[in-house]
């Protein structure tokens, strides 16, 4: 018998210990921000969502680090009301990862906005749960057009979608590289396929024929399926839709078929290191129509400090869309100055900007969140000696 | 609809479909084998297949290959780097039978307690290699050495692709031809392995009757070693030429050759060696030759449709299940 009441004993004493740990790990953060802030600062959080691992982890991480810099600098600064936390979720960019992190954002009140999901597919998933709780989410680059046809009112993209940069890729491909005849292709996701649609048609009002229109299955290291296709339609430019992992191996891929001469061209997906590791020396010459904005040789004494502060912060300079998320941060960063640090007040702030400064460009938003036409901007990239290197502008690069 | 209107697409698709076949085969082997023996399904042979293929690659490097070589160069760095990734392929195959199988065999487990131990040796494996990418993970206090990671790391080009002759207007590649020969010629030395020596006698008889081969005086856990060893030979090779082939490698590199070889094995009726390799080159072909007409998106559907129907008719699979018979 006392040994049963000793095990019980022992039970009813883990149990106890294990709820004081647990009690105390969910008290830390808001009470340990308040006593080491000194005075009674609150901490409010901002979730990043993305692919922060994983093959598409180099189209997003650099904006994780531009927005985790402008917060750093912020709380440093010391003239906001509250302490903000940025806290990173790794989605790997797939739908089915994110759903379960906004339940994390949803059920935390100290969050109070979100940066991404990066991806279009992924805000498909969990842009409804993140509306209806009431909690902004602006997107760095998520660019599928039916995202802002979803009645959300707390979504914002911070830049063109695909209808704006899908067309010029086409155009390049028509009118700079002479195509008459184009294979298209994408990975079927909802970014890669909108994308690849909104090229085709363009084309094909450009006059020129598609002769392929194919799509393939992600995360697979076999394309030869599609490469033979592609040469048996004998065009002389392709373009994807889809994101750097893959459109690596397809460019690879050709190559090694005999198709170097077929020219590809791309959005935003494959405009990374991933692209030029995985084709090798097959990357050289591929072209990819961007809305992200190039900043390298920008004289904005802005831009030449974040450039500085980010390269001395990690080591290399921003990559892809790491701008952006600087952008975004900062409109953050104004809402909780202007005194707004619930998420219905930084909705109401982001929906009134009115050419909000960003390096990147100025920020307007329309009512069902996409960003004003005039501030959108767009950017081409070909692969030189094995780096992105930029191209121009859309209306430098291609002719009217 | 759109079909290709000429011949040279089709047969186009065909040759890369044949290829992509001979890479299923080998793979395929393993599966067959190992259920030949043991009536089990080895879900974790794609990682076999997975340690093969970066085993080659590290090879490669070590080799110092940065651009591709030919002559006999090409054909001596082939060959040692086939060595360790048919190695290192074959001790993880003789590794997961000896942790893994082998106690649940000595408590007589049921077949579903394997299944879950394969499919649960599957799953580390792929993580442990997703995991050692240089970093500190799991709150452990040294960094994992780097090796995988998340990414997908570029093989090494040892082989230049150039035609070497064309069949009906269809080019033929250096490494097109080089996967067919040497899949060919490990298929041709296993069969002969099996059927001629005394080894292979002993495979032949457990795959048969387990208990009167035992009565007879045939050591048992050592043919089931040698079944996983060839199996992982066989697949470490497979791995280094699908990562030479198509230019990378991953973590989970095994997860869809594998799905698709076991697929392979099913086809040819599984257990049966010749079978096994029928169905390799069957999935290969039907895959490629299937989205002629329609979106390459639809390979898997196409692949696993015929899979079902086979299955419909012939539960036994093409050849039916008998191993080397």
């Amino acid at each position: 018998m006392s040994r049963r009441v000793l095990r019980t004993l022992a039970v009813v004493a883990v149990l106890a210990m294990v709820a004081a740990a647990c009690s105390k790990k969910t008290a830390t953060p808001s009470g340990g921000g308040s006593s080491s802030g000194g005075g009674e600062k609150q901490t409010v959080k901002i979730g990043f969502i993305g692919a922060l691992s994983g093959d598409y982890k180099l189209l997003v991480q650099s904006g994780y680090n531009g927005a985790k810099l402008a917060f750093d600098q912020a709380n440093a600064a010391g003239d906001l009301p509250v302490t903000v936390e940025l806290v990173p979720f790794d989605s790997q960019g797939d739908p089915t990862i994110a759903a379960p992190l906004v339940d994390q954002i949803v059920g935390d009140p100290a969050f109070v906005g979100v940066i991404g999901p990066a991806f279009s597919g992924e805000s498909a998933a969990v842009g409804d749960k993140l509306d209806q709780a009431g909690i902004p989410f602006i997107t760095q680059s998520a660019t599928d057009d039916a995202l802002s046809q979803n009645g959300w009112t707390h979504w914002f993209r911070a830049l063109g979608a695909n209808s704006d940069m899908g067309p010029p890729a086409a155009d390049y491909l028509v009118k700079v590289d002479g195509d008459t005849s184009i294979c298209a292709a994408s990975d079927g996701s909802p970014y890669g396929l909108g994308l690849k649609d909104v090229a085709v048609k363009q084309a094909e009002a450009d006059g020129a024929k598609v002769v392929l229109n194919e799509d393939v299955e992600a995360q697979q290291k076999d394309y030869s399926a599609l490469v033979t296709k592609i040469k048996g339609a004998g065009c002389t430019g392709l373009f994807y839709g889809g994101y750097s992992p893959e459109a690596g191996l397809i460019r690879k891929q050709m190559d090694d078929a005999g198709l170097k001469d077929v020219l590809m061209v791309g959005g935003d997906g494959i405009k990374d290191d991933t692209f030029i590791s995985t084709a090798g020396s097959s990357a050289e010459g591929t072209v990819s129509s961007c809305p992200c904005a190039d900043i390298s040789t920008s004289t904005d004494p802005a831009a030449v400090k974040f450039i500085a502060d980010y390269t001395a912060a990690y080591g290399d300079a921003p990559q892809i869309y790491g701008p952006e998320g600087w952008d975004i941060a900062q409109i953050y960063i104004a809402a909780l100055k202007a005194g707004n640090t619930a998420p219905d007040t930084i909705t109401t702030f982001v929906q009134g900007l009115n050419a909000f400064p960003g390096l990147t460009k100025s920020y307007t938003f329309a009512s069902n969140g996409e960003l004003d036409p005039s501030a959108r901007i767009l950017f081409f990239y070909e692969v030189k000696n094995g780096a992105w290197t930029v191209l121009g502008s859309s209306d430098q690069v291609v002719p009217a | 609809m759109n079909c290709p209107g000429q011949l040279s697409e089709w047969v186009g698709l065909a040759v890369t479909g044949l290829v992509l076949g001979a890479l299923y085969a080998m793979i395929a082997l393993g599966y067959t084998m190992v259920y030949g023996v043991l009536q089990l399904l080895n879900f974790a042979h794609s990682e076999v297949f997975m340690v093969g293929s970066f085993a080659g690659l590290y090879a490669l490097k070590w080799l110092g290959v940065d651009q591709p070589r030919s002559g006999i160069g090409l054909i001596l760095t082939l060959l040692v780097a086939l060595v360790p990734a048919m190695i290192f392929a074959a001790l993880t195959a003789v590794g997961m039978e000896r942790i893994a199988y082998r106690p649940l065999r000595k408590r007589g487990a049921s077949r579903l307690a394997y299944l879950i131990a394969a499919i649960g040796v599957s799953l580390f494996l792929s993580n442990l290699f997703l995991l050692m990418d240089g970093k500190s993970h799991l709150g452990l206090p040294f960094k994992w050495p780097n090796i995988a990671g998340a990414a997908p790391v570029a093989m090494p080009p040892l082989l230049e692709r150039h035609q070497v002759f064309s069949v009906l207007g269809v080019g033929i590649d250096t490494m097109q031809i080089l996967i067919v020969v040497v899949a060919l010629g490990m298929m041709v030395i296993l069969d002969t392995f099996v059927r001629k020596t005394r080894m292979g006698l002993g495979i032949r008889s457990v795959a048969e009757d387990p208990d009167t081969a035992s009565m007879m005086g045939v050591n048992i856990n050592r043919v089931i070693v040698v079944t996983f060893a060839v199996g992982g030979l066989m697949a470490g090779a497979a791995g280094l030429l699908y990562g030479m082939n198509f230019g990378v490698t991953q973590f989970n590199i095994g997860f869809i050759p594998g799905i698709k070889a076991f697929t392979a094995a099913v086809l040819g009726g599984i257990g049966n060696i010749r079978g096994a390799v029928l169905g390799g080159f069957l999935l290969g072909l039907v895959e490629n030759l299937g989205i002629a007409c329609v979106s390459a998106q639809w390979k898997d559907v196409i692949a696993f449709a015929v899979l079902v129907g086979v299955l419909m008719f012939r539960p036994t699979g093409i050849l039916g299940e008998q191993v080397a018979k």
